[in-house]
């Protein structure tokens, strides 16, 4: 793959790789830094691209490896309690002021629910979210297309549940 | 509500993100000509300097054993610095070639599996580079300075007073890994004593295996509700 196809590439999917970062990453500075490692690691492995799967399978690929290996990490930086750096606050409001202003009340609800789900599990929702079909998805996360089947029939049964307990809040049910 | 239902509502999501975020060109063009790092790169830099001092130190006590082969204490205790070091080092070099080959374009559930298995690693590696260097600092030290000045130090001190150090090592690794256990749930604390009573105590070797249970029970094919 040449840097023009590369180049075309990345920006006809550009939204796909910003909804993984913005679902694995709550800060705005986190979530730039995962853009530009997910695209630099898409960059890094172009030559390895293997044309028996689609444009999108690679990208889902490395974007949800990128970002799940990202929040990890964060998380156990943050349980360990590491200080947020000054110019990282700054950073986050600049950046902030350029989103489109916050998602709407259904997308917030959604990925406050989805939070609750283990980092593969967030995966396979947003894969079906995106339209995938199960074949697709199955071939994303490296899992039989009948595991997708079964995991999504448990997990749409959690956020149902999450989604009441979310609207009517005192009973409690949650995602996990 | 059904997951189903939000369908509309994420995908509008995602064009108002790409609306507003478009991927930044100067990103692009930077990551295309190199000038861009891999947050990787800081770790892997790491792990070849420790590689590098690893060698060193092998290079500097090989030629002192080899010199006093015949003395039961350079075997023993300068035996054991040359088996420690080459162990450090042998698992430094094995992170490194592992990190440096991990592909992020693999299966997420196999990536993933793999970068937890190069988590455990270190963190089994830093646990016993710090419990081991405890207990033999000493003849370590003393082995590298007859390396660079030729002075045997080993042979000179007193084997009562070298044996009373390693019994005291082995005593602080021992209160280590006690006082670890015992201090690691105490909040406040500076997150580099916290990394490191993570790793003594072994409660971040218990996160990995709990991550990779999770990995593990989520490849496995179920039987559908």
């Amino acid at each position: 793959m040449d840097a023009s196809e590369f180049t075309d590439l990345i920006r006809r999917h550009a939204g796909l790789i910003h909804k993984i970062a913005y679902a694995y990453c709550r800060g705005a500075t986190d979530r730039e830094d995962v853009v530009q490692e997910i695209t630099v690691q898409l960059w890094r492995a172009r030559d390895r691209y293997d044309a028996r799967y689609r444009h999108t399978t690679w990208i889902y690929r490395i974007a949800l490896n990128v970002a799940i290996s990202f929040y990890r990490r964060e998380r156990r930086h943050r349980e360990r309690g590491l200080p947020i750096e000054e110019d990282t606050l700054v950073v986050v409001d600049a950046v902030e002021s350029a989103l489109p202003g916050p998602p709407g009340e259904d997308v917030q609800l959604l990925l406050r629910c989805i939070d609750g789900l283990g980092v593969l599990e967030k995966a396979l929702v947003l894969l079906y979210l995106d339209g995938n079909d199960h074949a697709s998805i199955a071939e994303v996360l490296g899992i039989s297309v009948s595991n997708v089947g079964t995991k999504l029939g448990r997990i749409k049964q959690k956020l149902r549940a999450a989604f009441e307990d979310a609207r009517t809040p005192g009973e409690s049910h949650g995602a996990r | 509500m059904e997951l189903d239902d939000l369908k509309e509502a994420w995908a509008a999501h995602g064009a108002a993100l790409e609306r507003s975020l478009a991927i930044n060109e100067r990103l692009l063009r930077e990551a295309m000509l190199g000038k861009v790092h891999s947050t990787l790169a800081p770790y892997l830099l790491w792990r070849v300097l420790e590689v590098v001092l690893g060698v060193v130190g092998l290079l500097l006590i090989g030629p002192v054993l080899a010199a006093h082969v015949d003395e039961p204490r350079y075997l023993v205790a300068g035996g054991a610095v040359l088996a420690f070091t080459a162990g450090l080092t042998a698992v430094c070099a094995r992170l490194l070639v592992q990190t440096a080959q991990l592909g992020y374009d693999g299966p997420v559930a196999a990536i993933q599996r793999a970068v937890e298995h190069i988590r455990l690693a270190e963190y089994r590696a830093t646990k016993w580079a710090v419990l081991g260097g405890v207990v033999i600092w000493l003849p370590a030290a003393l082995v590298l300075f007859e390396a660079v000045t030729g002075i045997p130090a080993l042979a000179l001190v007193d084997l009562p007073w070298l044996l009373a150090n390693l019994a005291f090592g082995a005593f602080v690794l021992v209160l280590g890994q006690v006082w670890s256990k015992r201090y690691v749930e105490r909040p406040g604390l500076d997150p580099r004593a916290r990394r490191l009573l993570d790793a003594l105590s072994g409660r971040s070797l218990r996160a990995v295996a709990r991550h990779l249970a999770e990995l593990s029970q989520f490849e496995r094919d179920e039987p559908s509700a």
